[in-house]
């Protein structure tokens, strides 16, 4: 009987469709599309079967399938724990998703296969279970290794600007050193657990290299610089992606190391960056009429938001977590569904070239703006109910910083009601052709997911009740 | 004499520290990859033999990370060859400028305590890493090109090897720390040649702050994208505050025939 280690056979698999699609770039479209269709049946996969060793009959010979996965040279372990398989689900259906986006409009050939080996990195990433050095303590190092991986589908070939994909690499080879000194800390305090001096070393070192990796003001620059130039599904797809991976890293160290929260004061400093962030975002969104930057503003105001609530106390900061991180998923992608089509049809996002194209592209500019008004919160939009649960939440501690938030969120909506004007411009003769059918159905849908979503928040209880199971412990 | 020069005892003194430490600083003063590139493949030679001498790492992952560092510098000369790139970008002031940031910054490590940052690294040593270090976040924090960032990136990566190599003596971490070197390399030089320094030049928001220039032209889509001259902007006001005052006088002159 053969016997099928599992966290290895998925990576494996999708860097063989990487190498597959890679060959066959020249096909974006149907490559693009195929892969999505592998990657989401994957990850359907395991949303619909706990994960767990049995046997599977593959091709007509029964395979032994195991969960678990040794590399003895590096004394590493893979596990596919049923705690692990809601977020590998996600990461995968993500880059299906945005796989199947990118069928319709072309993110450059590179897109498809590096989109794979990226999903086969986090893969890996999620699943390692056990090496020389704590996993967590060593998932920063991976993810700086991911986040040079990603400057490729980032840039997509253009000539021109490279600020932001240069500056994507930084936050993750900033913090990856802190992560592993901060080992060298704790490992002293397993052996001496009275040791003082070791426990304040390592929550100060991971406290520093948390804040760099969840990327809030002023480290965010990367954000807008991508946003500026790069393709717009492949800016959604990376930075969900860190985003959930850095989300995961964050509950990992304080449920294994519930010190570091106490010594560094973990609650004041998210609380700081949270608000910082959120007001940041909607300060410099008030100022910004280009698309790509608009958008990133709107992200970065929203990530504030779920900053602070992972400072909120209670055990329901973790589901309003998941929560607002859902929607956020939601927001980004109709957004980027919207403006993948603009930017493919104006060649950029330069503004001026953008005039008035919306009544060209009346869906992929009704996606894009009901996508960034989602990231504010705006009402009728998906953000909507998840934005105002967590202000409830925030302003029951203090109503000052809720008051600033909802101020911010109003500084999103005026740039959005700019671009509007901009885009729907009845003076200027649109510069782009008129909305192909297949383009306007994906923009649609994409609207009225987000719009079913304001409307029935409630649709997602059973994926968040699910994914929570990842953030038990 | 090469004993005498390169002995043990050299390794212990504070010469080889002062001379690693002085090439870091040129790879951030000299701004120039021909300076740059051999200094930094000098940084590491030294950084990994101070290292060694110091049973902070072994001398095989010592001689890895050196040909690493090689297969890297090699990647950027090719991408420099292929692209065309006239002059540095992003280099901040004047070269006495940076000298005096640098010297600040040296005269502030060499007064502060830093004893217990880094564990198992003595005191000199820890110095010549956080000093290399510095030196490389002040060159990412002036950079915006491609080479001058991965050449920072990589003095970053040098200035750190050691100091987790010696907390984490496991193969993995000098693994990573390979591929990190290679993929980071591999992704500047990649964005070395995508860069084009005629587009960079252009009006380009550098931080959130300077917004683009065609903010202002949309503001409202009622107006004209043709900037206002401010002389005749200071005329509409002038007019401005000349009706302003005749309707004042007006509504005076009205309450005065009230009776």
């Amino acid at each position: 009987m053969i016997s099928l280690p599992f966290p290895l056979f998925l990576p494996t698999i999708l860097l063989l469709l990487a190498l597959l699609v890679y060959l066959f770039r020249r096909m974006e479209q149907v490559t693009s599309a195929t892969a999505g269709l592998v990657v989401g049946g994957l990850a359907l996969w395991l949303l619909g079967d706990s994960p767990a060793n049995g046997l599977v009959r593959l091709l007509g010979t029964l395979v032994q399938v195991d969960m678990r996965a040794e590399v003895m040279s590096y004394d590493l372990l893979f596990h596919l724990t049923p705690n692990v398989a809601p977020i590998l689900a996600l990461t995968l259906l993500l880059t299906a998703m945005a796989l199947l986006l990118s069928a319709s409009v072309g993110q450059g050939r590179s897109f498809a296969p590096f989109a794979l080996v990226l999903a086969s990195g986090y893969a890996l990433l999620l699943l390692l279970a056990d090496a020389p050095i704590s996993p967590e303590l060593l998932l920063p190092g991976f993810l700086a290794l991911l986040a040079a991986l990603g400057v490729y589908i980032l840039q997509a070939g253009q000539l021109g600007q490279i600020l932001g994909p240069l500056r994507s690499l930084l936050p993750p080879l900033l913090a990856f050193p802190l992560f592993i000194l901060a080992s060298w800390h704790i490992d002293s305090l397993a052996i001496n657990p009275q040791d003082s001096v070791a426990g304040a070393a390592a929550a100060r070192f991971l406290a520093l290299g948390l804040l760099l990796l969840l990327a809030p003001v002023p480290f965010h620059s990367a954000g807008p610089a991508t946003a500026e130039n790069a393709p717009p599904i492949a800016v959604a797809l990376l930075t969900l992606l860190y985003q959930l991976a850095t989300l995961t890293l964050l509950f990992r160290i304080t449920t294994l190391y519930p010190f570091v929260a106490e010594l560094s004061g973990q609650n004041l400093w998210l609380t700081a960056a949270g608000l910082v962030t959120a007001v940041w975002g909607g300060f410099a969104a008030v100022g910004s009429s280009h698309p790509g930057r608009l958008w990133s503003y709107a992200m970065l105001h929203d990530w504030g938001l779920i900053l602070l609530m992972l400072a909120a106390p209670g055990d329901t900061s973790w589901s309003l977590v998941l929560f607002l991180f859902s929607l956020r998923v939601i927001s980004v992608l109709a957004a980027a569904a919207g403006l993948a089509y603009l930017r493919d049809a104006a060649g950029s996002l330069n503004p001026a070239r953008l005039r008035g194209a919306g009544r060209s592209a009346p869906w992929s500019t009704s996606a894009y703006v009901l996508g960034g008004l989602g990231l504010a919160g705006f009402p009728l939009s998906a953000g909507f109910t998840g934005h105002w649960a967590a202000l409830q939440t925030v302003a029951e501690n203090d109503w000052r910083v809720a008051a600033a938030v909802l101020l911010a969120s109003g500084g999103v909506v005026v740039g959005f009601v700019r671009m509007i004007r901009i885009l729907y411009d009845p003076q200027t003769p649109p510069s782009i052709s008129s909305e192909r059918l297949m383009r306007g159905l994906i923009a649609i849908t994409a609207i009225l997911i987000a719009s079913g979503v304001a409307i029935a928040p409630q649709l997602l209880n059973g994926p968040i009740a699910w994914a929570l199971m990842a953030f038990r412990g | 004499m090469f004993e005498l020069l390169f002995g043990n005892a050299f390794w212990f003194s504070s010469t080889p520290l002062l001379l690693v430490g002085l090439l870091a600083a040129v790879v951030v003063l000299a701004w120039d990859w021909r300076i740059s590139l051999p200094a930094l493949f000098l940084v590491q030679l030294g950084v990994g033999q101070l290292a060694v001498q110091r049973s902070l790492m072994p001398e095989e992952w010592s001689r890895v990370l050196a040909w690493v560092v090689v297969a890297c510098l090699l990647i950027l000369v090719l991408s420099l060859l292929q692209s065309n790139r006239p002059a540095p970008v992003g280099q901040l002031g004047t070269i006495f400028f940076r000298l005096l940031l640098l010297g600040l910054a040296a005269f502030l490590l060499g007064s502060a305590e830093v004893g217990e940052l880094l564990p198992l690294v003595d005191g000199a040593m820890a110095r010549l890493l956080l000093w290399a270090a510095f030196c490389a976040i002040f060159a990412i924090a002036n950079a915006d090109g491609a080479l001058e960032s991965g050449l920072a990136l990589l003095l970053w990566l040098i200035g750190t090897e050691a100091a987790l190599i010696a907390v984490a003596p496991a193969a993995l971490v000098v693994v990573l720390l390979g591929a990190l070197f290679l993929l980071v390399t591999l992704a500047c030089s990649y964005l070395l040649v995508a860069e084009n320094v005629a587009l960079a030049e252009e009006n380009y928001p550098v931080t959130d702050i300077s917004f683009p220039v065609d903010t202002f032209d949309n503001l409202s889509i009622r107006q004209p994208a043709e900037t206002t001259p401010l002389g005749q902007r200071f005329a509409t006001l002038r007019q401005r505050i000349a009706s302003l005052k005749i309707l004042t006088q007006r509504i005076l002159a009205q309450r005065g025939n009230q009776p």
